[in-house]
């Protein structure tokens, strides 16, 4: 929106090698970003310990995750609609664990190896975010964060480093890096305030203190006189003459200027281009900035314009038919079929599909309409919730809900960029299985089940299926195009029959066996033997010869080391159930549709898994197999497991480890309830080796213990975890073994 | 949250792609500079269709020709890490020594046991001035040139179509003509994204669908639609 725009900062940022490294032909150890999107402008600049032998890139490693991570955090905020005190609250946690995280991550990615020595790639780093509300600026180590007042007064917004001592530095590369990390929100400085953010070789240029901080109202002449390309333009050359007279030291720097409102409007011209499509997704952006990437956005160079769609139009977005405005705020993204805008629906943030005028075509609207007819089958479900109408192009669309930001690609977690517990990737599976399941009893299926269509949150294992105005609607008839091979149904590789509740069955197999497995069900020796994995390739393995990894009749196509590691390694791990329910599906379910297991068979196998999580002592997570009495070994740590106290209530046993949850489904409780926490293993308010089953209900429990004496637990209140005790939840009683 | 999770990404194959740029003299000025504009332009979009398909290790290569042929980028390139330089432009059209190039590293003993199908965009203003037939005799005679992706684009009317088709050898995939910056920005963007994503991972076709290749590629950008945030002036043709 324009008021938004108005407050808006702009940006220039540069790094020189200093005058040392240049008479010794070594590379620039500082790095410098910035980068924009929507109304959040974010900048980071990082500074490669001397002595680390990759300190190049893991300086470049530490702005680029700064960036990704500082956008991530902007845009979760907007959606709390957070003040400045809570902006300070979650930027202490979770945002500089998560930072700090991104860049370990990192190094280790592009160093292949979980073991990288972090010290060799050792930073520090200083970083800012300004969103209409609120700055926030953030330092790791040396250098220097100044905000300039419009009257030219500086100021430092963070406090000295406690950790500071003489020359040595907090860096990225130690053990607590996340808590050295001071932070700072503020508000919105006011217009005609900058904020320069230094590497330490700029601020050891000068003799004292106060002489560096004069370039602060410098600047700011600077930018007022000449506006900020024309500062940005001469940067190089400032900050040449500073190394080569001051430190000799590489230097950076990144600045935000809050332009008055004469210059915003010019400076909305060129920045409006840019954010509506520069870089519009995270994952995009940290992967294209790995140079300083101002550069493409702001100088002359062609290669920054981007095709497509560089101006668009807003819609003019109407509930259909004729109904309310709908304030479309910024395209999110496009495809094939249309574009998708963030928007608010009665003061809430909502998401706009419009088709593209050529594929508005008739029977899609129907089906749509159809769609939001027939409500979300789960919450799991971005959903059409209304038609809407863009007067402007005449073309239909609808609303559906925003995908929050804590959810994650799928094959986010395929590359490993994200690893989630066992117990998310449980929550997740059992999530699937009852989303699919109320999708099918509405009479509907998916039709495209893959991964390209799925989300998760790593904390949690909710999952978010995306792109359902495709449900119901066979693809083929529209574009000629049947689906993935790799999540189709034999049959439908085959092309002997359309997509189909039953077809859905098998992707949802193959879906969850890629959640738990990290691989594909039927890629094994067959797979490793073909050279060139094309149409062909995946037809033969799929449709016309699909064989199980782990077929008992059929050694022919087990997992390859080497290759299929995953399947290999977790086959050890998953409770036997859920093994089974695997091979029933990749063995009869191949060849006879009716086979397939049913979607509310998998949603109880995975609660059950749930239940069966025993935490070893190593921290490591194991399922139970009950089938196993002679006991089990950890797979991480090899030693035997110790059985945890664990409560049976009716025929199921919930092993309580930390942290585990009773829900409304264990108690008896029906409908929505039966997914509700209703108690949680907690610790003793002052002896942490003993252990409570707290009440998260409104209604009271009955205890009995072994000695028959009885107690009230209410709500709020812990029951105590010990043998022979006995809980009544009112609907079902339940009975403790430790 | 960093889990005890054993095991690693899911086993991928490595996807190669490889620009053949014509570097000779007649593409000199605007057109290189097009060209190099183009395929950096593509980059960042490259990189999202491989976040997207964890199976597929994308690598990136360029062969340059112009007097006789020569590695652009030999390395093959993760495409997280590629980046462009600019092609100069100077002397003849040695696109038959640009497929003998090609084709030393599709032999068997170059490429990896287990890959995905790889992808060549050859982009071209005008004839060969070599031995054509030879580098795409050397070119087609192993098995992974057969199974390669091959698309061409001709920039301006000057490219020799005939030629260019023979390098796609499949009726139904067409050289594409860019007669501007602006269409060379939609179909370098088409090559490296759309077929990209098809290489990666195929979608299966409904019966009635393009017969004869392995694999099908989803319809390339019209011609007449025009980037309207193109600075370049889009009716000014080449």
């Amino acid at each position: 929106m324009v008021t938004a725009m108005k407050r808006r900062p702009v940006f220039a940022v540069e790094r020189v090698t200093g005058a040392n490294h240049r008479q010794s032909g070594k590379p620039c150890q500082d790095e410098a970003g910035a980068c924009v999107i929507g109304d959040v402008v974010a900048a980071a600049v990082a500074d490669g310990h001397g002595t680390s032998v990759h300190a190049d890139a893991g300086a470049r490693m530490a702005v680029c995750e700064a960036l990704a991570t500082l956008i991530r955090f902007a845009q979760a905020m907007q959606l709390e609609a957070a003040d400045v005190r809570a902006i300070q609250r979650y930027a202490q946690d979770p945002f500089r664990a998560r930072l700090v995280r991104a860049w370990k991550d990192r190094v280790r990615a592009s160093a292949g190896s979980a073991d990288a020595p972090l010290a060799d790639y050792g930073a520090t780093l200083l970083t800012a975010v300004a969103a209409p509300d609120y700055l926030l600026v953030g330092q790791l180590g040396d250098g220097d964060v100044l905000l300039v007042d419009p009257d030219g007064s500086v100021e430092a917004p963070l406090p000295d480093d406690p950790a500071s001592f003489g020359d040595e530095t907090a860096s990225l590369c130690l053990p607590g890096a996340e808590y050295a990390m001071r932070v700072r929100a503020l508000p919105a400085p006011e217009a005609g305030a900058l904020l320069l953010l230094a590497t330490d070789g700029y601020g050891n240029s000068y003799e004292s203190d106060a002489d560096f901080r004069r370039i602060g109202p410098d600047y700011l002449d600077l930018i007022r006189r000449d506006g900020i390309d024309a500062v940005a333009a001469r940067l190089p050359r400032y900050l040449d003459g500073v190394t080569t007279r001051g430190s000799g030291d590489d230097v950076a720097l990144a600045m935000l200027y809050w332009p008055t409102v004469a210059s915003s409007a010019v400076a909305k011209r060129g920045g409006g281009v840019r954010d509506a499509n520069w870089l519009q997704t995270v994952s995009e952006l940290a992967a294209a900035f790995t140079r300083r990437l101002w550069k493409r956005a702001r100088s002359p160079d062609p290669s920054v314009r981007k095709s497509g769609e560089t101006t668009v139009t807003e819609p003019d977005v109407k509930k259909a038919p004729g109904g309310d405005a709908i304030r479309v705020e910024k395209l999110l993204g496009y495809g094939g079929q249309g574009r998708v805008w963030r928007a608010f629906d009665e003061g809430q943030p909502v998401a706009v599909k419009i088709y593209h005028p050529h594929m508005a075509v008739r029977e899609q609207r129907q089906a749509l309409e159809r769609l939001v007819g027939k409500g979300p089958p789960a919450p799991q479900f971005l959903w059409p919730l209304a038609m809407v109408e863009d007067a402007r192009s005449g073309a239909y669309g609808y609303l559906m809900p925003l995908r929050e930001p804590r959810f994650r690609a799928f094959e986010a977690f395929m590359a490993r960029r994200i690893k989630p517990s066992m117990r998310a990737l449980v929550t997740a599976g059992a999530q699937l299985a009852k989303a699919f399941l109320n999708l099918h009893a509405k009479g509907l299926c998916y039709c495209d089940i893959s991964f390209a269509n799925i989300f998760l949150d790593p904390e949690t294992g909710d999952v978010c299926i995306c792109d359902n105005d495709n449900v119901d609607i066979t693809g083929a008839e529209a574009s000629g195009v049947l689906g993935t091979p790799q999540f189709m149904a034999p049959e439908v590789v085959r092309q002997e029959v359309r997509p189909s509740a039953d077809t859905d069955r098998h992707s949802l197999a193959v879906l969850l066996f890629y959640l738990l497995y990290g691989g594909h069900p039927l890629d094994g020796r067959r797979e490793k033997a073909i050279h060139c994995f094309d149409l062909p390739a995946r037809e033969l393995l799929y449709g016309a010869k699909p064989l199980y990894i782990w077929d008992p009749d059929d050694e022919s196509n087990r997992p390859v080391p080497g290759i299929h590691d995953n399947p290999i390694v977790f086959k050890a791990i998953w409770p036997k159930r859920l093994k089974d329910l695997f091979l029933a599906s990749f063995t009869d379910g191949l060849h006879y549709p009716a086979k397939r297991v049913r979607e509310s068979v998998w949603r109880d196998a995975f609660l059950e898994a749930m239940d069966s999580l025993w935490l070893c002592r190593c921290g490591a997570e194991n399922f139970r197999n009950s089938a196993d009495a002679a006991g089990q070994n950890c797979w991480k740590c090899k030693q035997r497991l110790v059985l945890p106290p664990r409560i049976k209530i009716g025929d199921s046993v919930v092993l309580l480890n930390r942290a585990t949850r009773l829900f409304g489904r264990h108690l008896g409780l029906p409908g929505d309830a039966a997914d509700e926490a209703c108690a949680e293993v907690a610790p003793h308010p002052t002896r942490s080796d003993v252990f409570g089953l707290r009440n998260l209900t409104k209604e009271t429990w009955m205890l009995t213990e072994p000695n028959d004496s009885k107690a009230e637990v209410s709500p709020g209140k812990t029951a105590p975890i010990m043998n022979g005790a006995r809980i009544d939840f009112g609907r079902k009683t339940g009975e403790i073994r430790a | 949250m960093d889990a005890d999770l054993p095991g690693g990404p899911i086993a991928n194959r490595p996807l190669h792609f490889t620009f053949l740029a014509d570097c000779s003299l007649s593409m000199s000025g605007e057109k290189i500079q097009s060209l190099n504009h183009a395929i950096r332009e593509a980059i960042p979009h490259m990189r999202e269709v491989a976040e997207g398909n964890p199976n597929a290790k994308v690598l990136v290569r360029a062969i340059k020709f112009s007097v006789g042929a020569h590695w652009h980028v030999a390395q093959p390139t993760n495409v997280a890490e590629f980046e462009w330089s600019d092609l100069a432009a100077d002397g003849p059209t040695d696109m038959g020594r640009a497929l003998q190039l090609a084709a030393e590293e599709l032999s068997i003993s170059r490429m990896p046991s287990r890959a995905l199908p790889p992808v060549f965009v050859l982009v071209s203003d005008g004839a060969p001035t070599d031995d054509f037939e030879s580098g795409l005799q050397a070119f087609m005679a192993g098995p992974w040139g057969k199974k390669a992706v091959r698309l061409a684009i001709a920039i301006g009317a000057d490219a020799d179509m005939e030629v260019l088709q023979r390098f796609i050898g499949h009726a139904e995939i067409q050289p594409l003509q860019a007669n501007n910056s602006a269409d060379l920005v939609n179909y370098i963007r088409w090559a490296s994204t759309a077929v990209l994503q098809a290489a990666s991972s195929p979608a299966s076709q409904a019966p009635g669908a393009a017969t004869g290749v392995n694999v099908p590629l989803p319809p390339p950008p019209q011609a007449e639609r025009v980037d309207p945030g193109e600075q370049v002036d889009p009716s000014k043709p080449w």
